[in-house]
């Protein structure tokens, strides 16, 4: 069953269409990469799969919940890291991760969350409120909140951004370790060179169309003009102004 | 390589590209005025229509209306602007009038600018807010010395204070850490000067020791006699030219007094650039105080948890659906902010002014039906539920907790907040006199919980629907006609719907009363009803809350 399903997923706003007619599959253990310019309509489908905004049209469906029929049977199943997470200021570290877990009624949380502020370096921070973390540590705990339900699916928008270089490469071991126990992962950047050794998929969206879904090797044999190609080219290539290629949904693989 | 050519910075008084920047930003706020999208226009148009209303009415009556009594301006003005520039002292606050926007900070101070002319260009820029002040009040108040000499006089006024605030805030940069054995003296000196005058009053109305206000007369024959008081008289002296021009009779009356004023307004400006450290890091530290207090007012918070309230905790309730972390979570936030000494020092407030008003007699029984009607207003102001989460609003939604229990957990603390003022003001009433009929009290509190769940319902629905941010005006100085449009229809809404489930409620509640002849079974009916509104009301809520959409919904 694949972690996330879209059909025809499509949402407008008055003459604006930000997304049109996204189709695709995302398996366990997959992450997919999700790359396209400014206003592409990135955050308004992340924003759709996790139901903070109604789909105008089209079918969302994750680990098998359908979001329009089972709302809190698939958000259950789903976190979502904004780019820039709003956290609550009066509320100390550990009372976030406390909240996340009574919301999504985590049992035994406590050593996950343990292991969760070890891991993201914020264990020394756990009593502060969090009005006097930096923004790379609010954007660390607000991953680990999401990683406390063990979700099958993980949304993370823009989630290297504001992180030094040590956070990076927790954040991206992270992510791999999550995917190999079973979550798939959709991770919208703008750093391709970053993610790029990371990421198993690419979803390519310009302007709202989805441009190529499909594996990394081949969205290279797709775009790339040479053997061995960066992502950074992969993505000037297939953005570059060109007719649609709706390409078929990603297959577990 | 060439070097690239030397910068060449304006160095006058104020440079041309700060008084082109003002133009700019006021031409954008008027461009603010009628962009944005279809509610916000609609908003607009209802404010200006009820400007209109408003000010046609009372400009065709100022031909034939009465005037502000001068001798009043000059008794009461003095002290009023008294209370406006010297209150600040004595709270220390620390609220910088010569403060920036986030924007100033990084497109501005950055500039070839000196400290003098950022203050300056402040100082220009704020004129705005104080010249629609000036014309408010000019309409607002009908001076005798006619629309055009009150609106200088009030614009003087409005430029004193806020320069009197600015040189305090420079002299407390100027003296740095001896700032707070000077603003101690100066408070002393305040507090020795109003006792003084207070002991005066006393004393002179024969009093003295065994005063006690028995009625409002007493307390407005105190207020004129601390007034005459030489002390005050001589201290307040210094805001003569002020009130004088606002109540002189003729141009030539008020002149020599507003060419005073003006000429104090430009001493102040002259100290205040004296008083100037050059150092514009100074600005930078206020203006981001200011702009933290700002945001947290945009986010929906009207008090700040201290980083030492981290240990102050709230037990977590039951799951309930979801909505027990909610109403955690809103309630811990809620705690941190206010803390167990104020919160002590509200409750014994409370129940000591209800229980001396008790003690008073009948009047106390007015208050029972009184609190209960008072719950729509009051529940307008309060926060804690979807009213102080707008940018956590995606979050929220976000969350696997179905909708009428986010709704529960989402407004209970306000309602539990209502319920618990209203129990405990009624039930020191009764305990400062006893008297009454118990059952009455009891089911009139019952009664206030359906109430209030109603009402800040019908609040945190129309937040839903149309959405706005507390300190969302402070970009934009002056007033906003689409808040003020707002606002009136949100009073129009809640009025409605009040006046609905009141009919509702009175209806059956009559006819329970002629039949049975008992006022209690009629209370019992009417809270029946409203209890029957409870969740209609929230599901009102939970549909306004799926409905909003943060893309389009979340005032920037």
């Amino acid at each position: 069953m694949p972690a996330l399903s879209l059909r025809g997923l499509t949402k407008s706003y008055e003459s604006v269409l930000a997304v049109r007619s996204c189709t695709l599959d995302l398996w366990p253990g997959q992450i997919m990469g999700f790359v396209g310019p400014n206003g592409a309509g990135k955050t308004t489908t992340m924003r759709c799969v996790c139901g903070i905004l109604s789909p105008t049209s089209g079918r969302v469906r994750i680990a098998g919940h359908d979001l329009g029929d089972d709302p809190i049977g698939a958000k259950a199943s789903l976190a979502y890291i904004p780019d820039d997470p709003k956290l609550f200021d009066a509320l100390t570290v550990w009372e976030h991760l406390e909240f996340a877990a009574a919301a999504y009624r985590v049992a035994g949380w406590k050593p996950k969350a343990e292991a969760l502020l070890d891991r993201f370096e914020l264990a020394e921070k756990r009593k502060a409120l969090t009005m006097e973390l930096s923004r790379g540590m609010r954007q660390k705990l607000a991953i680990a909140c999401g990683y406390l339900h063990d979700p099958a699916l993980i949304l993370l928008d823009e989630p290297l951004t504001g992180l030094d270089p040590m956070g990076i490469r927790v954040m991206k071991e992270s992510m791999r370790e999550r995917a190999a126990a079973g979550a798939a992962l959709l991770v919208s950047s703008h750093l391709l060179a970053l993610v790029e050794d990371l990421v198993t998929h690419v979803l390519i969206v310009v302007k709202g169309e989805q441009r190529f879904v499909g594996t990394t090797a081949e969205a290279r044999t797709a775009f790339a003009t040479r053997e061995g190609a960066a992502l950074e080219e992969v993505f000037f290539s297939a953005t570059a102004d060109r007719p649609t290629d709706n390409s078929t949904p990603v297959n577990g693989s | 390589m060439n070097a690239p050519p030397a910068a060449n910075p304006d160095r006058s008084l104020l440079p041309a590209s700060l008084v082109k920047l003002v133009g700019q930003r006021y031409r954008g706020v008027l461009r603010r005025l009628v962009t944005g999208g279809p509610k916000r226009r609609t908003f607009t148009a209802l404010g200006g229509l009820l400007i209109v209303l408003w000010l046609v009415p009372v400009m065709a009556s100022s031909r034939r209306g009465p005037m502000t009594d001068p001798e009043s301006v000059l008794l009461w003005g003095p002290l009023i602007l008294a209370g406006m520039t010297l209150l600040p002292i004595l709270f220390q606050s620390r609220q910088s009038p010569i403060a920036f926007t986030p924007a100033e900070v990084d497109f501005v101070l950055p500039g070839p600018f000196s400290r003098r002319q950022l203050v300056l260009y402040r100082l220009l820029y704020l004129t705005g807010p104080l010249v629609l002040m000036a014309v408010w009040f000019g309409v607002l108040f009908r001076m005798p010395s006619g629309p055009v000499l009150s609106f200088f006089s009030f614009l003087l006024l409005g430029q004193f204070t806020q320069l009197v605030a600015m040189n305090l805030n420079a002299l407390r940069d100027w003296l740095g850490d001896r700032w707070l054995a000077v603003n101690a003296g100066i408070s002393a000196l305040i507090l020795g000067i109003v006792g003084w005058a207070v002991m005066g009053a006393m004393s002179s109305l024969g009093k003295a020791g065994t005063w006690s206000f028995q009625s409002a007369t007493d307390i407005f024959s105190f207020l004129q006699a601390l007034r005459h008081q030489p002390i005050l008289e001589l201290s307040l002296g210094v805001f003569d030219p002020f009130v004088r021009g606002l109540a002189a009779q003729s141009i030539g009356e008020a002149s020599p007094w507003l060419g005073t004023a003006a000429l104090m307004n430009l001493a102040l400006i002259t100290v205040l650039l004296r008083l100037d450290r050059g150092q514009i890091e100074q600005l930078v530290i206020a203006s981001q105080r200011q702009a933290q207090a700002i945001e947290r007012m945009r986010r929906g918070s009207v008090l700040r948890a201290k980083p030492s309230s981290a240990s102050r905790r709230v037990p977590m309730p039951p799951f309930a659906r979801g909505a027990g972390p909610l109403f955690w979570r809103q309630a811990t936030i809620a705690y941190r902010a206010v803390g167990p000494r104020l919160l002590t020092l509200i409750v014994v407030g409370i129940v000591g002014i209800a229980y001396f008003i008790g003690t008073k007699g009948a009047f106390a029984k007015a208050i029972y039906p009184m609190l209960i009607a008072m719950t729509p207003v009051i529940s307008g102001f309060m926060r804690g539920d979807f009213r102080g989460d707008l940018d956590h609003l995606p979050m929220l939604k976000a969350l696997p907790i179905p909708p009428m229990a986010m709704v529960a957990g989402q407004i209970a603390l306000p309602v539990c907040i209502l319920c618990g003022a209203q129990w405990l003001v009624v039930g020191s009433l009764w305990a400062g006199m006893p008297t009454g009929d118990l059952l009455t009290m009891l089911l009139l509190l019952a009664l206030a919980l359906p109430m209030n769940v109603v009402m800040t319902c019908i609040d945190n629905a129309i937040f839903l629907y149309a959405p706005i941010r507390s300190g969302a005006g402070h970009q934009a100085p002056g007033f906003d006609p689409a808040r003020m449009g707002r606002q009136a229809l949100v009073g129009i809404i809640k009025l409605l719907a009040l006046a609905s489930a009141g009919v509702l409620a009175a209806g059956p509640a009559y006819l329970v009363f002629r039949t049975t002849d008992s006022l209690n079974a009629a209370i019992a009916t009417a809270g029946l009803v409203f209890a029957g509104l409870i969740w209609p009301s929230m599901q009102l809520v939970a549909v306004a809350f799926a409905k909003f959409d943060p893309a389009i919904d979340q005032p920037a």
